[in-house]
């Protein structure tokens, strides 16, 4: 572009240069040239003077005549010297109004050139900040300007794009919506249906005992209405799970001293899982968290609970998993790391791992809302909850909290502004 | 040794110009007395007689002595104009007296005499101390360059004329408006510059 504008910037100021020559050199060599100044013009009409004077001596009843002509011709001579005796000063100024006319010139095609670099460097920077946001996933980009040049058309297609993507997104996640109803409704189907049919069969079971030749045991019946009950309570306990996702609480969020909270829920829990090691590592320096406990514990028992499915999805060997916690400050947050020696998470399930209904178990071993619940609760707590590393070997779940140690620095300064006021 | 000088003589005779007029005080005015020849300038010569009107324009400035801010302003103002029919010089003079009735002069040689036989009142009161004499031969009236003026004007809108016959109305067409400004701007380059200047510093001579 700066290329073709050196090539553009002599060239436009030479066709300039030579229109103001031509448009100034016509109007001023015509009429210099209409009132000639050459000696002989001003010689043949001193001797027409003289001509009227002789011709008015010959006939001098003509006389007025030949003086009005005298004096015309006079005032024409006359003027004709004044043009000359100004001939200098004329062409001075003729000089000065064509220089002038130049630098003008130039001066409004430089600042013209100038404005539109400008102008171009604006377009130019505006276009880069939407290329950069497009590749950040922007999808209400609107550029201020399109048109038929060259950033014109890239900003078009930028705005395009932008369009584009945005419907695709749209469409991607009602098809993802759907997907996940659909696959919700089967798992809900099947974790109604399994309950249902098991008391339905009890409770036909019981009829069978109560309308047959022989008059039913106590044992045989209470046997079938128990297991009605219990069939009918995995019910009730579905029921309650949808309701814990659907209504979570806010966190009530105080100082947790994050070690000593490890290290108490290793302790206790150590046992809970018989694939399982819980290790804690200890930090390096205090790490302080500002956590809602119970949900926290919450949050630690589905990982572990993952974490040992996971390993005996595996086939592994009992006792051979581990699960391990490291905790570090990292600024505002903590980090609280949970990694195991699982199998890892399939690439294609890692994207849409949080999200709710998604599990790699059998229909009827979980509604995969685990993870989705712990992250609910991670962000509410204004943390988060990612997957930090996957492989063959092991997962790592880094799970942020904001660091207690700030908010006790700003309700330290917001106390002492309270004591200066 | 004569021939070397005589250049240098010359060359020095030039350069001085014509001498110096006297300042004279006397009853109450200012004159100037034994003015210079400022016609036989050979660029005012040839001038006279194309019958514009020449103005020899004098201006004095009398500054008394030790007293800087002190001074007395004046001038007066002759105006020379050659009539090609009847070849007579007309002249009409101006000074602190007021306007004098025109003379009629046969030739160049009564014109000189006239003038450096004149008594030029150039202030109407007394002044004493040193005067600053300025002549300036002025080659064509305030009428005659007014008219030289339009005329030069009328001539550059013909010419325009010609070259734009047939396309619309001049006063719509920003082109023609750019015309008349560059038509003002070159007429107006037309002003009234002197053909000779001569400056003098003398004493006033007071006289009873």
């Amino acid at each position: 572009m700066l290329s073709r504008l050196s090539f553009i910037v002599p060239l436009a100021l030479l066709i300039v240069a030579g229109l103001a020559f031509d448009f100034l050199q016509r109007r001023i060599s015509g009429p210099l040239m209409a009132v000639n100044l050459h000696p002989d013009v001003v010689a043949q009409l001193e001797e027409s003077l003289a001509d009227q004077r002789q011709l008015a001596r010959l006939d001098p009843e003509q006389e007025s005549s030949y003086r009005e002509r005298f004096a015309e011709v006079q005032t024409l001579v006359q003027r004709l010297h004044v043009l000359e005796m100004s001939r200098e000063a004329i062409v001075q100024r003729y000089e000065r109004i064509l220089l002038g006319s130049f630098i003008a010139a130039a001066a409004f095609l430089a600042g013209g050139l100038a404005w539109r670099q400008r102008r171009q460097e604006r377009k130019l920077t505006f276009v880069q900040s939407a290329l950069k946001d497009l590749a950040g996933g922007r999808t209400d980009i609107r550029m201020s300007f399109k048109g038929r040049d060259t950033l014109g058309r890239i900003a078009g297609m930028i705005e395009e794009t932008s369009r584009r993507m945005a419907h695709d997104q749209r469409r991607l996640r009602a098809l993802q919506n759907l997907s996940s109803w659909q696959e919700a409704a089967r798992r809900h189907a099947h974790e109604m249906k399994t309950p249902l049919t098991g008391a339905r069969l009890e409770l036909e079971r019981l009829d069978t005992l109560l309308v047959g030749p022989k008059p039913p045991e106590a044992d045989d019946i209470r046997q079938a209405t128990a297991s009605a009950r219990d069939e009918l309570e995995r019910l009730g306990q579905f029921a309650k799970q949808f309701t814990s996702f659907a209504r979570l609480p806010q966190p009530k969020l105080e100082s947790q001293d994050m070690g000593a909270l490890l290290g108490e829920f290793v302790q206790t829990f150590q046992e809970a899982w018989s694939n399982l090691t819980l290790t804690l590592e200890e930090p390096a320096e205090k790490v302080h968290a500002r956590a809602d406990r119970d949900m926290l514990r919450q949050v630690l028992v589905n990982l572990a609970d993952n974490a040992s499915l996971a390993i005996k999805a595996r086939g592994a060997e009992p006792s051979t998993g581990r699960l391990t916690y490291s905790l570090a400050n990292e600024g505002e947050m903590t980090a609280l790391r949970v990694t195991d020696n699982g199998p890892g998470i399939a690439e294609d399930i890692l994207p849409r791992l949080f999200e709710p209904y998604t599990t790699t178990r059998k229909v009827g071993e979980g509604m995969g809302l685990g993870l989705a619940i712990c992250r609910k609760i991670a962000l509410d707590h204004g943390g988060d909850l990612e997957v930090e590393k996957t492989s063959d070997d092991g997962t790592v779940f880094r799970l942020t909290l904001p660091n207690a140690a700030r908010y006790d620095t700003n309700a330290d300064t917001e106390d002492d502004a309270g004591e200066v006021t | 040794m004569s021939q070397i000088l005589i250049p240098f003589i010359f060359a020095a005779a030039i350069l001085a110009g014509p001498e110096a007029p006297e300042v004279v005080a006397q009853e109450g005015h200012v004159i100037l007395v034994n003015l210079p020849d400022v016609f036989s300038d050979e660029d005012v010569r040839p001038h006279l007689t194309k019958g514009l009107t020449t103005t020899i324009a004098a201006r004095v400035e009398i500054r008394q002595p030790g007293r800087r801010d002190a001074k007395t302003v004046g001038g007066a103002r002759l105006a020379v104009r050659y009539d090609l029919w009847d070849e007579v010089f007309i002249v009409r003079l101006a000074d602190a007296s007021g306007v004098r009735e025109v003379e009629t002069l046969a030739g160049f040689d009564e014109l000189v005499e006239w003038w450096t036989a004149l008594e030029l009142q150039v202030i109407a009161e007394n002044a004493a101390g040193e005067a600053r004499i300025e002549l300036h031969v002025i080659p064509f009236s305030e009428t005659e360059k007014n008219d030289a003026q339009r005329w030069f004007t009328r001539s550059l809108q013909r010419a325009d004329r010609r070259d734009t016959q047939g396309l619309g109305d001049p006063t719509d067409d920003p082109a023609q408006t750019l015309s008349r400004t560059f038509h003002v701007l070159m007429a107006t380059s037309i002003q009234r510059q002197a053909l000779a200047s001569h400056r003098f510093t003398v004493r006033v001579r007071a006289e009873p």
